[in-house]
């Protein structure tokens, strides 16, 4: 499972900061919610249930974005190296 | 508690784009809830900021360069030792530093405290002896040889590969591509600072550094570790922020403890995309972004001076990640009076 590093701090309003590079990033409110969501350890099946109950939003055009954000996610070092999705 | 008086006496007040640490330092010391420091300032140039700051900087005194020689920046010294009382000299240049270091016990004996690297640590971290000083202490550095003609350079020229990096003795460094471009940073570096000029292995990575004290019995009394988040054309900080990195602090610890570091230093270092760190330089003083270690928690000018008085200093534990600074610029209102006294008494 896809696992976001435990140092990486994440701002109520999207900001996040990485204390190992000091970089820092802003999300938008879906990005946000999504990157809380990995957090709190849900799957992508679980996340994608929780979209779908709230936004009308289909499933593919859903995967195809989550897949995407996740994989800007790695790319910027956010996540441990070893956690998949 | 009553804090300790003491005349503190430093350089380093060219608090310009490429800035001297000695602004910074007093900032620290001014910030102290241990010293009520008296900060005498040592000028080489009437436009040294510093002078003319005078919420930080409460007397100043022009002093000759240290090329020079000693006789005439000792005389200098004396002089205004008899006037101020200095406790402790802080040098904040490197190119004073050899000076400062060969005439420690002549300070000592006027009663003057300083809190600087020995010789041999001085010497061994040069960057013309990087590739020792590595080895030694198991630390990964760049291939380096230092050079005293550009034709030194067209003998060893196959042991790299382009880029190189172009490094002066004391500061400077420029990245060149080919072998002309080798000429035009030698020639220019060397005008300026003289020789020998070191080659240096290009390693790519972010550059990152590290601001720390040791105690002289291999401890670290601090350490703060940074990334300049915006660096000018010289090459400098404009702005930071402090890391979480134990394995920037490990290799501190390392270095300080397996050389029973004496003193402030800066050590400059590249993270390569493998996460592996190369130590590029080791500044023997602190740098001038020494304040952003203060407001991370860790007043390490302070524990400088605490030490150079051999008073108890507790090593500390923890800063804040995640501060920055934000160096700007100002345009400073002087009164010519205040130019014309130090341009011709030599004192403000």
């Amino acid at each position: 499972m896809l696992k976001i590093k435990k140092n990486i701090a994440i701002s109520d309003s999207g900001f996040v900061f990485d204390p190992g590079t000091g970089d820092s990033y802003s999300l938008n409110p879906t990005g946000l919610e999504i990157v809380q969501m990995i957090k709190s350890g849900k799957s992508f099946e679980e996340i994608f249930q929780d979209f779908a109950t709230k936004y009308e939003v289909e499933e593919e055009a859903f995967e195809k974005y989550y897949y995407d954000f996740t994989t800007t996610l790695k790319q910027l070092r956010l996540t441990e190296p070893n956690g998949e999705d | 508690m009553e804090k300790i008086k003491l005349n503190i006496a430093l350089s380093g007040l060219n608090n310009i784009d490429s800035p001297g640490p000695g602004i910074p330092v007093t900032r620290g010391l001014k910030d102290s809830l241990l010293i009520d420091p008296k900060i005498i300032g040592l000028a080489y140039d009437n436009l040294e900021p510093g002078p003319y700051m005078h919420e930080l900087i409460d007397k100043t005194y022009k002093v000759p360069y240290p090329s020079d020689g000693v006789e005439p920046l000792l005389d200098r010294i004396r002089y205004i030792h008899e006037k101020e009382h200095i406790d402790v000299l802080i040098p904040n240049f490197d190119s004073e530093l050899f000076t400062f270091m060969k005439s420690e016990r002549t300070l000592k004996e006027m009663g003057i405290r300083t809190f600087l690297p020995t010789l041999q640590q001085f010497e061994e971290r040069h960057k013309s002896n990087l590739p020792q000083f590595g080895e030694k202490y198991g630390v990964k550095v760049p291939y380096s040889e230092p050079i005293g003609s550009i034709m030194d350079f067209r003998k060893i020229e196959d042991k790299f590969e382009y880029p190189v990096v172009v490094k002066g003795k004391f500061y400077d460094a420029y990245i060149a591509y080919d072998f002309e471009q080798v000429g035009i940073y030698f020639n220019k570096i060397a005008a300026k600072w003289g020789l020998p000029i070191v080659i240096q292995e290009f390693v790519k990575g972010t550059e990152v550094n590290v601001v720390a004290l040791g105690d002289g019995n291999g401890n670290t009394i601090g350490a703060v570790p940074m990334r300049k988040t915006y660096i000018t054309d010289k090459g400098k900080g404009w702005g930071g922020i402090t890391l979480e990195d134990p394995v920037m602090l490990e290799l501190t610890h390392k270095i300080i403890s397996q050389t029973k570091w004496r003193g402030g230093m800066e050590l400059e270092l590249i993270r390569t995309s493998d996460n592996e760190l190369y130590m590029i330089e080791i500044n023997p003083r602190l740098p001038a972004w020494v304040y952003l270690a203060v407001a991370a928690g860790q007043n390490l000018p302070e524990a400088l001076v605490m030490l150079a008085m051999e008073m108890p200093v507790k090593p500390f534990s923890h800063y804040e990640v995640g501060k920055m600074f934000i160096r700007y610029s100002y345009d400073m209102i002087c009164d010519l009076k205040e130019f014309e006294q130090l341009s011709t008494k030599g004192e403000l």
